[in-house]
């Protein structure tokens, strides 16, 4: 009967325990669900706020109840971050899935999907390719048409040395 | 009735400040001297981000927002909250032109959760890239 109940509750709780954060076979990478609130770095250490944690502008973190703050640092999208994303739950409770990077020498936290604490429903954390389509138009690789980076990488060449071009 | 109003008003901005104003940890002055990198690909060991082979790939991920590091001669990672005057390290265009510059930086370190964090009051030298790393591995990830 106790081994019924606890299966009962399990089977309750399992939703919430989910994962679906998807690999991308980093040696460190961890599945994990954590609820929190989104806060600007920033603010936190220094006391320096703005609103709307930075509007963007500023690093993000996720802030769970015990305090921790995870420095959030990738999103869905190539070569992109999250921000956008979870930036509308700054000092809001919400709920993240996806991969927490625990290097040695510092973790960080690849959020892959987001939703409103007590929803149902997880979101794609994919707002900085949503966005930027907005902006740009459509495009599969947002990063090579970027014009901040395409003037850039104009400038520097490829390598970052200008006149330094990779041997054929 | 109007003193009961201050009263609500004190409360009110108690409770604001106490928003606002998250605990402050004391930070220290540091000079790092190291490579500004892309923190998800060199913190997530995915593929080799440093130097020439991976200047390219650093600004694409300092152009979609990914926070920007030094990594220090030491080894450890220095994560930008301000450079110069400016706390707006997100997307920024001093730290986009930097990529995989050898750098040599003043600043505050905090530190949280694992975490070290720099407040760079001013970059003292810049190498430019110096870091030849492209014959070795190409230009990474996608060879160009």
């Amino acid at each position: 009967m106790r081994y019924l109940f606890l299966g009962l509750a399990l089977a309750v709780s399992a939703p919430s325990l989910t994962f679906a954060a998807e690999s991308v076979g980093a040696q460190y990478e961890n599945e994990i669900v954590l609820k929190g609130q989104i806060v600007d770095i920033v603010c936190e250490l220094t006391g320096n706020c703005t609103k709307e944690c930075g509007e963007g502008k500023r690093v993000l973190g996720l802030k769970t109840d015990d305090s921790t703050i995870y420095l959030i640092a990738k999103g869905p999208p190539l070569f992109a971050n999250a921000n956008e994303s979870v930036l509308p739950f700054c000092a809001k409770p919400i709920e993240v899935d996806g991969l927490l990077i625990k290097n040695p020498k510092m973790p960080l936290l690849f959020v892959q999907r987001y939703r409103a604490a007590g929803s149902a429903d997880w979101k794609d954390a994919d707002g900085f390719e949503v966005a930027w389509k907005a902006r740009n138009g459509e495009s599969d690789e947002w990063f090579r048409k970027d014009p901040l980076v395409v003037e850039i990488v104009k400038k520097s060449g490829p390598l970052g040395i200008p006149g330094l071009a990779p041997k054929p | 009735m109007k003193t009961r109003r201050y009263l609500g008003l004190a409360f009110a901005a108690f409770g604001f400040a106490s928003l606002s104003l998250p605990a402050q940890a004391a930070g220290k002055q540091v000079q790092v001297k190291g490579e500004i990198v892309d923190t998800f690909c060199s913190v997530s060991e995915i593929m080799y981000a440093y130097g020439t082979a991976h200047y390219q790939c650093s600004v694409w991920c300092a152009a979609g927002g990914v926070p920007v590091s030094i990594k220090g001669d030491d080894g450890e990672f220095y994560v930008v909250l301000k450079i110069n005057e400016d706390t707006n390290t997100i997307i920024n265009n001093k730290l986009l032109t930097i990529q995989a510059h050898h750098v040599t930086a003043d600043g505050e370190l905090l530190e949280r959760n694992g975490v070290k964090y720099i407040l760079v009051s001013q970059v003292a030298d810049d190498k430019g890239v110096v870091n030849l790393t492209h014959d070795e591995h190409g230009i990474l990830p996608f060879g160009n």
